[in-house]
């Protein structure tokens, strides 16, 4: 077996997976990493199926010495990770040794950094997945945010083939614009709000975390349009009642009712939850067909790149 | 009927804004012909009041293409079976479970034992299932029971609390803040480990009946299918 000892748990460190899809009629969030990219990188780094079980480490990193020998892999965030003081890359798979301790420094670029293990996670699941549950954690997936102390054990594989990907970092644009597609009540606001959007500068609040991004800017959302309760997804922007407009995450509710402003293009999505509290963040309109054909260029490219160099 | 994009992955289909039992009929019969019809093409299919939300696989469908289908079904739409069930759910009406009883009661010019009676004389509808994993949206409530929510919202409303606000009523299934009036509680789990998260549906009838506090840990929900 091999297991990693979390000796300091880090800023918010949980396990994430595929997350539940099948369960949004229930009010279930799909959870998931908020990168989903990065976490399927460092799967396949450690010759994992893509959608196993990874830690997602938020901007603060965690002490883990490892009892027994491993595959690991990092990718997303720089959080200045080091094996036994001596500093590790990102995107390329490492060995490790019993009593090996990996450490994480300052945050260079991002805020969340994927964690993989190769083999089979030991942790508990609920509904198919090991994704932290967003609520009533302690009963439905004990063990998923990481405390100080606590232990999870991998079945190793026996695979241990050393990859690397040569990875155009979606950190590196980090500055382009997010593309966002009008939601189903834009027309509910006035052109001139729409128009100061995506004209003005906005920042991620301090109250985000993987529920949602406040923005703070200049813009009010605000609209008289009363609805009622309808579905959300991941990504949909709404309106508040004080008019600060709210980006909904991987682990947002399935349905609220508030007017739905607009709704983050999948293929930014993974840089959206790249962003932390003060980050700057500009948005630009784009079509939904142009949205869809850029996220399928976006995952044939990632099954291109993992499958041809898997083998 | 209306089918907006909700996003890339997901869209939305909009039938009659309004609450009632015959609009939220509607988006139960094609909740359950796309579940049955589309299932190699969508993700989920999510009931609510009045608007469904389906996601779907956008690596191999188009949003214009499935639109498409989707119109095409309307020729099945009475070929749907309902799927009705009826839920007893327990109740304690008493003391330290009923927090906001004595208010709502003194609200309503009315006694507590009145206010009870007003509400568990009524089957509801669950509506929709949101806000928080497991919550049910039940309506509507009869016009003596109708309330402002509070000014002042719990910031921990304990799980298994049962509230009304507005016409709805509804229960909390862990611990959250909340505005409702809290007028009872059930001991029944309201999120599970299992494979079917939530005892309740989207579309399931729902009685209340109360319980002494005596009774509550052993009291559980009767189903009538």
């Amino acid at each position: 077996m091999f297991e990693l000892e979390f000796l300091k748990p880090g800023l918010y460190t949980s396990l994430q997976d595929g997350g539940r899809t099948k369960f949004h009629g229930f009010g279930i969030p799909l959870g998931g990493p908020m990168d989903r990219a990065s976490a399927k990188r460092a799967n396949w780094l450690v010759s994992n199926s893509l959608s196993d079980p990874v830690l997602e480490i938020t901007v603060m990193g965690p002490r883990i010495e490892f009892n027994g020998a491993g595959q690991i892999a990092l990718t997303g965030a720089d959080i200045s990770a080091k094996i036994n003081n001596v500093p590790i890359g990102l995107n390329e798979s490492h060995q490790v040794r019993q009593g090996d301790q990996l450490t994480f420094g300052r945050l260079q670029s991002g805020a969340r950094c994927y964690l993989a293990v190769g083999g089979d996670w030991q942790v508990a699941r609920w509904l198919g997945s090991a994704s932290a549950a967003s609520s009533e954690l302690d009963l439905l997936t004990p063990g998923a945010l990481i405390q100080k102390g606590d232990r999870i054990l991998v079945k190793p594989s026996d695979l241990r083939e050393k990859k690397a990907l040569e990875w155009n970092n979606v950190l590196s644009d980090q500055n382009a614009p997010i593309r966002v597609m009008p939601g189903p009540e834009m027309d509910k606001f006035y052109k001139s709000i729409v128009a100061d959007f995506f004209a003005s500068d906005h920042y991620i609040s301090n109250q985000s975390n993987r529920m949602g991004y406040r923005l703070d800017s200049d813009v009010k959302l605000k609209t008289d349009f009363e609805m009622i309760s309808s579905g959300t997804v991941p990504g949909i922007i709404q309106g508040t009642n004080s008019g600060q407009p709210i980006i909904l995450m991987a682990d947002a509710q399935t349905a609220g009712g508030y007017p739905r402003f607009g709704c983050v293009a999948s293929v930014d999505l993974d840089r959206m939850g790249q962003m932390k509290p003060g980050d700057l963040v500009r948005f630009e309109l784009i079509a939904i067909d142009a949205a869809q054909a850029l996220y399928r260029e976006q995952l044939e490219m990632e099954a291109t790149l993992m499958h041809s160099r898997a083998d | 009927m209306e089918i907006l994009p909700l996003g890339d992955s997901a869209l939305l289909i909009n039938f009659q804004q309004e609450i009632n039992e015959e609009v939220n009929g509607q988006v139960m019969q094609w909740a359950n012909l796309i579940s049955r019809e589309l299932a190699d093409h969508t993700t989920f299919v999510s009931p609510a009041y009045c608007s469904l939300t389906v996601g779907y696989k956008s690596m191999h469908i188009h949003f214009e293409a499935i639109r498409s289908l989707l119109f095409s079904l309307k020729v099945n739409e009475f070929t749907v079976a309902k799927q009705d069930r009826i839920l007893r759910v327990p109740v304690c009406y008493q003391g330290a479970y009923a927090p906001d009883l004595g208010s709502v009661a003194k609200m309503k010019d009315r006694s507590p034992e009145e206010i009870v009676e007003l509400h568990t004389s009524k089957p509801y509808r669950v509506y929709m299932l949101g806000f928080l994993p497991g919550f049910v949206y039940l309506g509507k409530v009869g016009e003596e029971l109708y309330t402002e929510r509070k000014d002042l919202p719990l910031t921990a409303v304990p799980a298994g609390s049962v509230g009304i606000a507005g016409w709805q009523t509804g229960i909390y299934p862990s611990v959250t803040p909340g505005g409702w009036h809290l007028i009872g509680r059930t001991p029944v789990p309201l999120l599970l480990r299992d494979s079917h998260p939530s005892p309740f549906r989207a579309g399931d009838t729902v009685y209340f009946y109360p319980i002494d506090s005596s009774q509550f840990s052993e009291s559980s929900i009767q189903y009538d299918v």
